[in-house]
């Protein structure tokens, strides 16, 4: 019992912190009334050795003297009777009835400084109850960062069941309290959930239920789709890491492969330059429509580590591609139009001397991904992926692989 | 620091004084899904179908009063004769029709105006009232047949708005429009006794108990002592932005959850068995509202998915840890209101429990197949709500409908606006004209069928009460419950009595 003057001396001494009853009854574990009588006596102690090291905030409760209560609208509710009866007497039968609710019927919670603590004693007609809140080692100049001690008493009760702790405290407990049957993360049916998702669902969690959190039931199928977004969530990116087609008709999952995908596909803009070439390449256009469409995929998967992906089957993701597709015909079309066809044409061979280097290194890791590509595209001969460093300079500065041709 | 020692008081050294624990007295609540809307909406019907089903549900019942009223009515010999139709109405004849109101206000935000005028380039602010101050405005009587231009002094002393029910008495005159005499209106609907479709506590207070269908609410067999309250905040106003009132929160939910204050208050609060959050628990947010305005200035492209410059999680988050502190030790019911993030169109459906991770551990059991929907202990409902709590039948809004009476008319007296619309038997007649309203095709759920014992509505300027009574010994409580960030007040209903007092919490 008597360690709260440590810990009180400790917390406000040393450390020059803000130590509310409630934080102390979470501290030490003990109950709120008692805390508040403990603030009141280390207060009254330490103020004894040494006046004025330490500062308290009061928290009182009672009625109100009523001119007191004007500026604060109390009183307004009498004139309102009045305003009442004028207006209403339009209507038919009875008229209404008003009960006084006086200002002995409003009961008042003032929270304040000790330093203003008399003045606002006077201003009430009967103090039915009074406590110290909280104790600080300077007057505060703002009773607000007071409500910072209830996110630090959050943190503080984090591991602990809301519906236990009540009656340590001093909360009222209510028996009826009805609270879902957990069923947590389904981390038997999701595999190796991506971490992302998986440590998003509990971290806020634990406050409000830790302790079934333990017993996470199997969940149906049916149940996730139930239970909302957290959990179709999981499922979704699971299944998207799967198949790898970053799609889904939610939008809570698609922000991280969506961004992605974005991100790199605006990469890719700065080295499309080396796609008009293809297109040189292939005599069908339709085909080379399509070729190129793939090449955009490949790569923007390699940016998002997400493997190469199946031929699609859902809805999303054709449309998905078709955009892209539109998107990438429009930029070939305009970056055609920007190219020098004679310089293109040279200079591949020309790179290939420059960079030999560097495609040595790169073609020992991008070997794999040229057969499949290759294999994939039929119409095209062979493919290499290398670095190139554009002539013209700008895009130099951005080594990055591409497909092309080797056989002209 | 002296301080004298007085009851309650808890200015003294700790003692060994053991605490009893308490407990909550258990709340009897029952929601009614009245404005709740299928899955599949649909927008495109007409929203004229309203006022027909609201006219053809109210007219009988104020054609009924009206008869009565009028029956053998006598000018100047001549005795009043009821019309059926507006259009049936002939000069110089006295006689009584009763449709639907219509105010022809220029002020009125009128879309076909916007159109007109082209006047998309700024959208004018919004108006604190409607009325005109050269008094141009124009009351009219319609039905489906015709409009009819009402005059006369009983317009004056007559609450009227856009979309509301009334019979009135009078004459045409030369130029066409109606001298009226007289003005019924469809007054209180019939009121149910308490426990209607609840049931009581099974020992407790001794009442009638009329069983009809007994689907007991788990936390009903207790015994209930008296003096049960239910407390009703508004307002809350969460913002992400400012903090001027944070403090007023957490003193409220410590107040809640009877931590604050000494022990006899503490028992005290153990008494108030549910909360009731009626709108506005999370503020608008000026700056993202700015923003909307200036356009396409806002950003240069457009991002998928969430983006977390333009949305700012952090008054949900508190609102969610308000939430989840208070949920162990009482049951909530949360109503939406204009600036929640729910749909803007009454009626507002329930705030999806997405918004609450924390608090929706206490929700309901996803519905499964076969069951009966359950009632969860977070309940997040529709506005306005409508139920049965303690047995007394609840109506409660986020304070919509009565704002938007307000712009109508000349009172300020917010409790009025209350009682008429009781006696319109319509919780929000300006539905579809002003207030924005879901077009309802089959039904008008604004249309009070059956008294409330309890009416309330959140986000009011300041706290108010009444008792009004009807014709057939109904008896309404109405409250307005101030907005909380604004005056720190909440409101507590005595479940017996349905007494309101006032808890303010300030910070001085």
């Amino acid at each position: 019992m008597a360690d709260y003057k440590t810990y009180l001396a400790s917390c406000i001494l040393t450390e020059d912190k803000v130590i509310t009853y409630r934080l102390l009854s979470r501290a030490l574990k003990v109950h709120v009334n008692a805390a508040k009588e403990m603030l009141y006596d280390f207060h009254q102690k330490q103020n004894a050795k040494k006046p004025g090291t330490i500062h308290a905030t009061y928290l009182l409760s009672g009625t109100k003297r009523p001119e007191d209560t004007i500026p604060l609208n109390g009183d307004a509710k009498k004139d309102g009777e009045d305003d009442y009866m004028q207006s209403s007497p339009f209507m038919n039968s009875s008229m209404p009835q008003l009960e006084g609710t006086g200002e002995n019927s409003v009961l008042s919670i003032t929270l304040v400084r000790e330093e203003d603590l008399e003045d606002v004693r006077a201003q009430y007609e009967h103090i039915s109850s009074i406590h110290i809140y909280s104790l600080e080692p300077h007057p505060l100049k703002d009773l607000q960062v007071l409500s910072d001690a209830t996110r630090e008493l959050q943190l503080l009760i984090a591991n602990e069941d809301p519906l236990e702790i009540a009656s340590k405290y001093g909360i009222i407990s209510n028996k009826n309290v009805k609270r879902r049957a957990v069923r947590q993360l389904p981390t038997a049916a999701a595999a190796p959930v991506p971490a992302a998702s998986a440590s998003k669902v509990p971290v806020p969690t634990p406050a409000a239920k830790p302790k079934p959190e333990s017993k996470a039931q199997p969940s149906t199928a049916k149940e996730f789709f139930g239970k909302g977004k957290e959990k179709t969530k999981t499922t979704t990116t699971t299944t998207t890491t799967a198949t790898g087609n970053p799609s889904s008709k939610e939008s809570t999952p698609a922000p991280g492969p969506a961004t992605l995908k974005k991100e790199s596909s605006s990469i890719f803009k700065s080295f499309a330059k080396a796609k008009p070439k293809l297109k040189r390449e292939g005599t069908d256009s339709s085909v080379v429509e399509d070729s190129p469409m793939r090449d955009v995929d490949d790569e923007d998967e390699e940016e998002t580590y997400v493997p190469p992906p199946q031929p699609s089957k859902e809805i999303v993701d054709s449309d998905r591609k078709a955009r892209k597709e539109r998107e990438e015909k429009l930029r070939r079309m305009m970056e055609e139009d920007d190219d020098d066809e004679v310089e293109v044409r040279e200079e591949p061979k020309v790179k290939e001397i420059d960079v030999e280097k560097e495609k040595s290194v790169e073609l020992e890791k991008e070997e794999k991904s040229v057969v499949t590509g290759g294999r994939r595209r039929g119409r095209r001969r062979i493919m290499k992926k290398k670095t190139v460093k554009d002539a013209e300079g700008y895009l130099g500065r951005f080594p990055f692989s591409f497909y092309k041709s080797l056989g002209y | 620091m002296a301080i004298p020692q007085q009851e309650g008081s808890l200015l003294r050294a700790p003692t060994d004084q053991k605490y009893a624990t308490l407990e909550r007295q258990p709340s009897s609540y029952k929601p009614l899904e009245t404005f709740a809307l299928e899955k599949e909406k649909h927008y495109q019907q007409q929203y004229g179908d309203m006022y027909f089903l609201r006219l053809t549900k109210l007219k009988p019942a104020v054609e009924k009063i009206a008869e009565e009223a009028w029956d053998g009515f006598q000018i100047a010999g001549e005795t009043v004769r009821k019309v059926d139709r507006v259009l049936d109405v002939r000069q110089g004849e006295l006689c009584w029709v009763a449709g639907t109101i219509y105010m022809e206000m220029p002020l009125k935000p009128n879309i076909l105006d916007d159109i007109s005028k082209d006047h998309w380039i700024s959208a004018p602010p919004p108006r604190q009232k409607y009325l005109s101050p050269t008094g141009e405005d124009l009351t009219m009587l319609e039905d489906e047949s015709g409009r009819l231009r009402l005059v006369g002094t009983p317009l004056a002393n007559e609450m009227l708005v856009t979309g509301c029910i009334i019979a009135v008495m009078g004459t045409e005159n030369s130029n066409g429009d109606f001298e009226v005499v007289d003005i019924k209106v469809p007054d209180l609907p019939p009121q149910t006794e308490r426990w209607h479709t609840s049931s009581p506590p099974t020992n407790g207070t001794p009442r009638k108990k009329i069983k009809l269908d007994d689907d007991d609410d788990e936390d009903m067999d207790k015994p209930a002592p008296a003096g049960k309250k239910i407390a009703i905040v508004s307002g809350l106003g969460f913002s992400g932005t400012y903090s001027e009132h944070s403090l007023e929160i957490n003193l409220l939910m410590e107040y809640l959850l009877g931590e604050a204050l000494d022990s006899a208050t503490q028992e005290s609060v153990s008494q108030i068995s549910r909360l009731i959050i009626a709108g506005n628990s999370i503020a608008l947010n000026n700056e993202a509202v700015s923003h909307d305005t200036i356009g396409n200035t806002r950003k240069a492209h457009k991002k998928y998915g969430y983006d977390s410059s333009a949305y700012n999680p952090a008054p949900t988050a508190h609102l969610d840890n308000f939430l989840a502190a208070l949920l162990p030790s009482m049951p909530i019911t949360l109503i939406p209101g204009y600036t929640d993030p729910a749909n803007v169109s009454l009626p507002q459906q329930p705030i999806h429990s997405a918004m609450f991770p924390q608090a929706r551990t206490f929700g309901p059991m996803p519905p499964t197949d076969g069951q009966p929907k359950q009632t969860g202990w977070f309940d997040t409902v529709t506005n306005p709500f409508d139920g049965e709590i303690e047995g007394w039948k609840v109506l409660g809004t986020g304070g919509q409908n009565v704002d938007d009476v307000f712009k109508y008319v000349e009172s300020e007296d917010r409790l009025g606006m209350l009682e008429a619309m009781c006696r319109w038997r319509c919780c929000a007649p300006t539905a579809p004209d002003t207030l924005w309203s879901y077009p309802f095709q089959d039904d008008d759920p604004f249309v009070i069928n059956s008294c409330p014992h309890l009416f309330f509505v959140g986000s009011q300027p300041k706290f108010d009460t009444a008792s009004i009574e009807g014709p057939d010994g109904q008896v309404v409580r109405l409250i307005a419950v101030p907005r909380f960030s604004e005056t720190g007040e909440i409101v507590l209903v005595d479940s017996e009595t349905l007494e309101a007092s006032v808890v303010r919490i300030s910070v001085s």
